[in-house]
């Protein structure tokens, strides 16, 4: 497949994007926060992928999944990172008003503040947690899609929950009942 | 905070995040017009040495080499350790030889 993908098959490509497009976009929705953002960076991601195609090199490169989830997870975060440093006015709309709303945005600002805590982790531990806690897939499937076995995934996820301990501590957070 | 809760935290806030089947084609629509002319391959230098042994690539600078050096870089890259036994070499020999060949391969821009 990547070796059509990899001399222009758009046909090919496309394939390609079916088999991951839902993933990746609940991923990074729940990385960034909103379906608008989310939608733009699986697109950018996917625009990354086909022009790396070319040079895709299936022995010497990680496996495709990996790579794409690698962007994908990146991506988000450094769109989270543009969105915070936004100006005031381009905050959005005020707090919902229906009911339930308070406690929806409570829940959205404790969220924020461990996805910020995790954009602080180390590459691999943020893609690790990123996809065990934010994507679709059961352990098996984050480990296939990381190319690691489950005690080397289990070996980062708790090194990750470590430091993301440590992160969250550092925001005063040391008590479950600090951020629910 | 222990392990075990965070743990928990973690997995009561993940959101629940529906993608629709028109939200899926919408974005792979959007993303295959959006795709740019992918850019030429570029190949490493083993590779072009491995096609032009086979035939398949021309690599007009190699006229301007000495040949010997640049079968002696093209099997290095193909057989690896193996050189110096292929062209009754010491490996030193060989390793310089190879890397002069690479070297000036490289520096012809093939």
């Amino acid at each position: 497949m990547l070796a059509a993908v990899a001399v222009g098959d758009r046909q090919a490509f496309s394939v390609l994007m079916k088999r991951h497009t839902r993933a990746m976009t609940i991923l990074s929705q729940r990385l960034v926060g909103n379906p608008h953002d989310a939608d733009e960076v699986v697109q950018e991601s996917f625009v990354k992928a086909w022009m790396l195609a070319p040079n895709w090199n299936p022995e010497r490169n990680a496996k495709f999944s990996t790579w794409l989830y690698r962007v994908v997870v990146n991506a988000s975060y450094d769109r989270l990172r543009r969105v915070t440093h936004l100006p005031l006015e381009a905050a959005g709309d005020p707090a919902d008003p229906a009911p339930g709303g308070v406690e929806r945005i409570a829940a959205t600002e404790v969220q924020q503040t461990i996805v910020a805590a995790m954009a602080e982790l180390p590459e691999r531990q943020r893609l690790a947690m990123a996809l065990t806690y934010f994507g679709e897939n059961s352990g098996t499937k984050v480990a296939d899609a990381l190319g690691v076995s489950i005690s080397a995934l289990e070996s980062l996820l708790v090194r990750g929950k470590k430091a993301l301990r440590k992160g969250l501590a550092r925001r005063g957070i040391t008590r479950v009942g600090d951020i629910t | 905070m222990r392990e075990d809760d965070l743990d928990a935290v973690l997995r009561a806030i993940r959101p629940e995040v529906e993608v629709s089947d028109e939200r899926v084609q919408r974005l792979m629509t959007e993303t295959l017009m959006a795709l740019p002319v992918q850019p030429p391959r570029v190949l490493s230098l083993s590779e072009r040495l491995r096609r032009w042994l086979a035939g398949s690539i021309e690599l007009p600078g190699l006229r301007e080499l000495a040949l010997p050096a640049v079968a002696a870089a093209a099997v290095a890259v193909l057989a690896g350790a193996g050189v110096s036994s292929l062209l009754e070499m010491s490996d030193q020999v060989a390793a310089t030889t190879v890397l002069m060949a690479s070297s000036t391969l490289q520096q012809t821009g093939l």
